[in-house]
């Protein structure tokens, strides 16, 4: 019992200081400011949250890091939720976990019930970020305190792991993912080594700092996209329907919170998972709600549970996902490998000891997350209004505005032309790999961690003298590999792969 | 661009391909031992006499049965050349004090092997053609993200993006011309208010190129407003 009393007061302290940085005037019009234009941008359509935040990347450069911070993560929720918008109302989704809501909040929406869709989803999302707050709060400093006693060795296997667990829930072909994060690795080589000798330079001065990860990002997500969503030179139509039914009428209510419950669980479970995070709870929290259902084959026709489950899954886990990005400093999602992108041009190195060396930071980044799902609530529901206005923007005339303010973006980073030009030819490569059919954000995990990994393996290497068995001698870093190469077996079993293949096609 | 998987795969259209991927990195690695254009030219000008000789007679790649995996595994390999023709200066150290090398040398091998198993995969497996090319989109949005870059020191912040946003315009074929003109003049408008006014972003509105001429034009002193 002692114990959990020094747990609850630890935690009620550490939350006070969490609220006493978020809340301060400045600190809370930041995070308005970002759930505001998170949202503006993400319910744009044929913007993601990735693409999003690489955008909105750049204007939080001038606020001091707590600020910055607490407004890219408003910006996050703000995405993420524009994102949900866009995918029940125009069944567009931005990214991979919305792809669950679409198909039945569209349906809803077609129904004229886009209203009640919107407000599940934001209900949804605002209890799922409340509950995966408390549970940050809870876990991150234990996993923290524990991640203090890994040795270079066991951070290694932990990426392994990581990349293992990418590759896994990925889409499609399970070898060409695993050649994109090798490919992201090799890319992050480029430039000055450890000793400081450049590598892969091709004696070009322009490559001798390596490339920028926001030009990178933004070529890929963004650019890419653009020349990607240009092919389908057509209209396409928002609904057109009155939004202003947003109150649930009792019944509803009660039909949406068993699944709003069932799906921030399943969500929270699966979103500590690194390379899972929102995508494969919305999954499960989708398909576990029609096993319970007595009406199973209502679904995909409209069904309230089926966008409150994955929309209070998705939101849970994207949240959680923030435990190992803080705590170990390894992004389970490419979300998160943008915001440790983000962090560290703010010179903020995430790791086991960012929350006893900054604990104001730390905490107040949490704190103004559950601040930030506040405001979406608060923001959106009146909003949503305007929001749908932003959708019947014809694509014509975003994506020229797209393109500018990706170029003053990346060229606002460092004042450096040459970064723009990384930019326009990630952009080719984005469209390139989308043509192939490869998902390029196991890419961009492996070049946010490449250099890392290096590091660590180079540590471990000198530290055991070279012995290479030390991977499997250290019980850390053996169980992790176990766990990975069971991960990659039952995957590679034909009968999983079957399963794991319909799993996506749904 | 679109194939048909009529004709069986040639072999040696295959093997042609392979081998340019590999030519691709031989090309670095020869130019980064300073061997002159005068040798590499001709080598590259026989690659492709030779390749397009066996592509015409054999009906090129068309019969390659999944093509994505095929130019991916292709492309990936002509990755690796440029990689390996990188790594061949760099001290390898010993495994335990490893330089810089090493760990790229171990990415090095795990991606060969992953580009032969899609590149197999390619051949092996039944896949969808690819689809046609937005080429103009990609040309122009391409093009005017190079432009940016290239000009944002010469022109400056207004000009720059004036030029990319309207030229950017013209990437669908569904454009119009007073719908392109206000574009560019709002996003110079936005972008000037958000990043410069209120961001306060150091980027000259009017870059050094501009200056130069405005001031050898007579048109302006030495201090003209907004050109720094």
């Amino acid at each position: 019992m002692g114990f959990l009393a020094d747990f609850f007061s630890g935690m009620g302290a550490n939350l006070a200081l969490g609220f006493s940085q978020a809340v301060t005037l400045d600190n809370l019009f930041y995070c308005f400011v970002g759930v505001l234009l998170g949202t503006a941008i993400g319910v744009l359509p044929g913007l993601g949250p990735i693409a999003t935040i690489a955008l909105l990347l750049p204007i939080t450069f001038k606020l001091d890091p707590v600020s910055a911070l607490i407004m890219l993560s408003g910006i996050y929720y703000g995405a993420q939720y524009g994102g949900s918008t866009t995918a029940i109302l125009i069944n567009l989704p931005g990214e991979t976990s919305s792809v669950v809501t679409a198909i039945d909040g569209h349906q809803m929406a077609k129904k004229g019930k886009a209203g009640l869709a919107l407000f599940t989803s934001a209900v949804g999302s605002f209890f799922a970020g409340t509950v995966a707050t408390f549970l940050i709060v809870g876990f991150a400093p234990l996993l923290a305190s524990a991640a203090l006693k890994f040795s270079p060795a066991d951070y290694f296997s932990l990426m392994v792991m990581g990349f293992v667990a990418a590759v896994v829930l990925a889409q499609g072909s399970l070898v060409k993912a695993m050649a994109m994060i090798v490919l992201g690795l090799l890319i992050s080589m480029v430039g000055p080594s450890e000793s400081g000798a450049p590598r892969f330079t091709f004696d070009n001065p322009e490559f001798f700092d390596g490339f920028d990860f926001v030009a990178l990002s933004m070529g890929i997500f963004g650019i890419g996209e653009i020349i990607r969503n240009l092919e389908d030179d057509t209209k396409r139509e928002a609904i057109k329907s009155k939004f202003f039914d947003l109150i649930p009428t009792k019944a509803e209510l009660k039909e949406m919170i068993p699944p709003i419950l069932r799906g921030t669980t399943v969500g929270s479970v699966l979103g500590i998972l690194p390379g899972g995070g929102a995508i494969l709870g919305a999954f499960a929290a989708y398909s576990l709600e029609k096993r319970l259902s007595k009406t199973p084959q209502d679904f995909g026709k409209g069904k309230l549970a089926g966008v409150a489950a994955p929309e209070s899954a998705n939101n849970a886990g994207a949240q959680v996902s923030f435990i190992p990005m803080l705590t170990l400093g390894i992004p389970s999602n490419p979300v998160m490998a943008l915001m440790l992108g983000a962090l560290i041009i703010h010179r903020i190195v995430p790791g086991p000891t960012l929350v006893t060396d900054r604990p104001e930071l730390f905490w107040g980044v949490v704190s103004s997350m559950w601040i930030g799902n506040f405001m979406l609530l608060v923001l959106n529901l009146p909003l949503i209004g305007m929001w749908v206005k932003f959708l019947t923007i014809p694509y014509r005339l975003l994506f020229p505005g797209i393109v500018t303010i990706c170029c003053i973006g990346v060229y606002s980073v460092s004042n450096n032309p040459f970064d723009v030009h990384t930019m326009a030819a990630c952009g080719v490569i984005g469209y390139v790999l989308f043509k192939l059919e490869c998902e390029p954000a196991p890419l961009l995990l492996g070049f946010v961690i490449g250099r890392l990994m290096e590091q660590y393996f180079t540590r471990a290497m000198q530290l055991s003298f070279g012995d290479a068995t030390v991977f499997v001698r250290e019980p850390i870093s053996a169980s992790l590999l176990a766990v990975s190469a069971i991960a990659l077996v039952l995957v590679l079993l034909p009968a999983i792969r079957k399963k794991r293949e319909e799993a996506f096609a749904e | 661009m679109a194939s048909t998987i009529s004709k069986p795969t040639s072999p040696l259209a295959v093997i042609v391909a392979v081998i340019g991927a590999a030519l691709f990195g031989i090309v670095f690695y020869l130019r980064s031992i300073e061997v002159s254009w005068y040798v590499l030219l001709p080598l590259i000008a026989a690659y492709l006499a030779a390749a397009f000789f066996i592509f015409r007679r054999d009906g090129g790649l068309g019969g390659v049965s999944n093509p994505k995996d095929f130019y991916t595994g292709v492309l990936l390999l002509a990755v690796c050349g440029v990689f390996a023709a990188g790594l061949v200066e760099l001290p390898l150290g010993r495994i335990a004090r490893p330089g810089p090398a090493f760990f790229p040398l171990m990415l090095l091998g795990l991606l060969f092997i992953f580009s032969i198993a899609i590149l197999i995969n390619g051949l092996r497996t039944k896949g969808e053609a690819l689809t046609a090319v937005p080429w103009r989109g990609l040309i122009i949005i391409t093009g005017m993200t190079v432009f940016f870059g290239a000009t944002i020191k010469g022109l400056g912040f207004i000009p720059a993006i004036v030029v990319t946003a309207f030229v950017s315009c013209l990437a669908t074929r569904q454009w119009n011309m007073v719908s392109a003109v206000s574009t560019a003049a709002i996003l110079a408008i936005f972008s000037w208010a958000i990043f410069i006014w209120g961001l306060g972003l150091p980027i000259a509105l009017c870059g050094t190129w501009l200056r130069t001429l405005l001031i050898s034009l007579g048109v302006a002193g030495e201090s003209i407003p907004f050109c720094y």
